[in-house]
């Protein structure tokens, strides 16, 4: 039988053989990982047969911590989860195992990186105080190095190291338990393109008022529900572009204003200077035109293909890089 | 008749230092005249069968226990100053007076451990990611369904950084906590592990017949204002009590109706009195409750 798909990969080195055992479902943790995209249902319905007929074939790989009688998986979540079921059904099940060191610190950490990947995207401020220790136990700043390192994409590790830039006191603003008083991680990260802006436009007040002090009133303008969405941020830089075409006096007097008065909302404030319904037009636009004139070519069977493939692979790159640009946004409520 | 005189002198014994409501000879004779005579029986034998903490007891409990987990962690190599406590509520909650609790009956404070706040994760983090394995134990009276558990534990777990193993010390851990428990990694140490068939209400023991069973759920809806089944939060009818406060999954026989009107409860939540008898309450009055029932 060959091994499920989609079985955590494991870097070399971080499971050393070890000893063998077999264990009850019950004896195991079940999995941290998020269910959903571990545990779709038909490919585990499949497994789950599979190892009622056969048993589990392939060792699971677990860990122990120090005092604890449970186990903890490393890799076969899956099958663990299959046979979980199965024991509840009345089947009796022992699944072989092959126990090994606990993860080193920083194994662990990037272990959490990979399932913070599964995981949804805006729970990023956990990420960023672990990348930092990461940065310091490695020695590592460059964000492609540490993309390779710990599994997060570049745009991720970036958003991170933006959160790790404000000063504690915002970042525990991030951090508190109830969510109807925690601002979300991301307002951070939306809010570092308007700090340049400010300094770039209105050098005495930034000044005056320093980052924090603009910071301050950022928050006092979310709380006042001046920000209705931290994608908003995004308006405020496009309109900065927008007016360098002879409006920049204009939008500095608006900037001025919505810096100091807390209930100036951001799309009044800006919504003038942005042209985004033309662009939005122009893009979709753009997409279909894309995609008919490669229906019409159907170039699906020809056969010197290389540089086609060559040119699809980097619109592709260029796409992926864009979704993740355009990701972002408020956190969904908390239930 | 006798019984119910009986019951006027043993009930508020076995429920002394009970704190939101002093259980009084005049409070137990009122609860038990709410209801007609055929049910008193019913509920005479349904409190026999309520386990109750008092404050001696639960701090007893947990040094026990404490002491079991304590001496197994360090056997497995986990020596104090890598073991940290948790309470994982605010402050003036359940977990937190437990934690000071048992700190101060264990005299813990000398013994090296380490203490948090759930709350205060950036401090969390620092402090597991430089010790980088240990224990951490999450302190508690009484844990119901697990929800109020999972809630804080998902909110703060991201931050523990390193080889920690994880377990939930509390007096009372029902049993419809321990999936949530296992989801989360972390092991349960209780005094009590109260499963369903300690529970008459879930119909899983023996002590009273289906007829009866259905007879104290009837009084339960009533006492309820039939604003639900009235077994508690999630249906549990669980039948453990704590000195400091009844668990809102405890059936509302037991508790009364939410403002103690039309009834009265001989062991009413800190939320189930109204503002006046909170603070008769508090200052450790009888409550003399006045007939409020409109003609």
């Amino acid at each position: 039988m060959n091994p499920p798909k989609n079985t955590t990969e494991i870097k070399p080195g971080l499971i050393p053989t070890g000893l063998l055992k077999r264990l009850r479902p019950s004896e195991v943790f079940p999995s941290v990982n998020n269910p959903r995209r571990l545990f779709d249902p038909e490919p585990l319905k499949v497994l789950k047969e599979n190892i009622r007929q056969h048993g589990v074939l392939v060792p699971i790989t677990v860990f122990q911590l120090k005092g604890q009688s449970k186990y903890h998986i490393l890799d076969g979540e899956r099958r663990h989860r299959c046979c979980v079921q199965l024991e509840e059904e009345g089947q009796t099940i022992t699944i072989p195992a092959n126990v090994v060191e606990p993860p080193s610190r920083v194994a662990g950490m990037l272990y959490m990186f990979s399932i913070h990947n599964i995981r949804e995207p805006w729970e990023l401020m956990p990420v960023a105080l672990s990348l930092k220790s990461v940065m310091a136990d490695l020695g590592e700043q460059e964000t492609q190095k540490l993309s390779e390192l710990t599994g997060l994409s570049e745009p991720q590790v970036e958003r991170c190291k933006i959160l790790l830039t404000y000063p504690a006191k915002y970042q525990d603003m991030s951090l508190t338990p109830d969510p109807e008083e925690r601002i979300p991680a991301n307002f951070w990260i939306e809010a570092h393109a308007f700090f340049p802006v400010v300094e770039t436009c209105l050098p005495k007040i930034y000044r005056a008022l320093g980052r924090d002090g603009i910071c301050d009133r950022l928050v006092d303008k979310y709380w006042a529900g001046s920000i209705k969405s931290v994608i908003h941020f995004r308006r405020i830089t496009e309109a900065f572009e927008e007016s360098r075409d002879g409006r920049a006096g204009e939008f500095a007097k608006a900037l001025e204003r919505y810096v100091y008065e807390v209930d100036f909302e951001t799309r009044a404030a800006f919504d003038t200077f942005v042209m985004e319904a033309r662009k939005i037009a122009g893009t979709l636009g753009a997409c279909d035109e894309f995609l008919r004139q490669l229906k019409r070519g159907k170039i699906d069977h020809i056969v010197e293909k290389d540089e086609v493939v060559k040119r699809l692979n980097e619109v592709r790159r260029f796409i992926d890089k864009l979704l993740i640009k355009l990701e972002g946004g408020d956190a969904p409520k908390e239930s | 008749m006798i019984e119910e005189i009986y019951a006027t002198w043993w009930i508020p014994r076995r429920f002394a230092g009970y704190r939101p409501a002093r259980v009084s000879a005049t409070r137990v004779w009122k609860w038990l005249n709410q209801f007609p005579a055929s049910e008193r029986m019913l509920l005479l034998r349904l409190t026999r069968c309520v386990q109750y903490l008092s404050e001696k007891a639960l701090a007893t409990m947990l040094v026990r226990e404490n002491e079991k987990l304590i001496k197994r962690l360090n056997f497995a190599g986990i020596p104090n100053e890598r073991i940290i406590y948790v309470q994982y509520d605010d402050a003036g909650s359940s977990s937190a007076v437990t934690l000071n609790l048992l700190r101060d009956a264990g005299l813990l404070e000398r013994k090296k451990f380490r203490w948090m706040d759930y709350k205060r994760v950036k401090d969390f983090h620092e402090m597991t990611t430089s010790l980088e394995e240990g224990a951490i134990i999450f302190v508690d009276d009484f844990v119901g369904s697990g929800t109020q558990f999972r809630k804080c534990h998902k909110f703060c777990s991201p931050f523990i950084v390193g080889n920690f193993s994880q377990f939930l010390l509390a007096g009372c851990i029902c049993e419809e906590a321990f999936k949530v428990l296992d989801a989360q990694n972390v092991e349960p140490a209780a005094g009590i592990m109260h499963g369903r068939k300690d529970r008459p209400l879930s119909g899983l023991g023996s002590l009273f017949s289906k007829s009866e069973i259905e007879t104290l759920k009837g009084i339960c809806r009533r006492v309820a204002n039939n604003s639900g089944s009235g077994l508690g939060f999630d249906d549990m009818a669980s039948m453990v009590i704590l000195y400091r406060n009844t668990p809102n999954n405890t059936p509302f026989a037991f508790r009364g109706t939410i403002g103690q009107d039309p009834f009265v409860g001989i062991l009413p939540r800190t939320t189930d009195l109204i503002s006046e008898q909170q603070a008769e309450a508090a200052r450790n009055v009888p409550v003399e409750l006045q007939e409020k029932r409109s003609s």
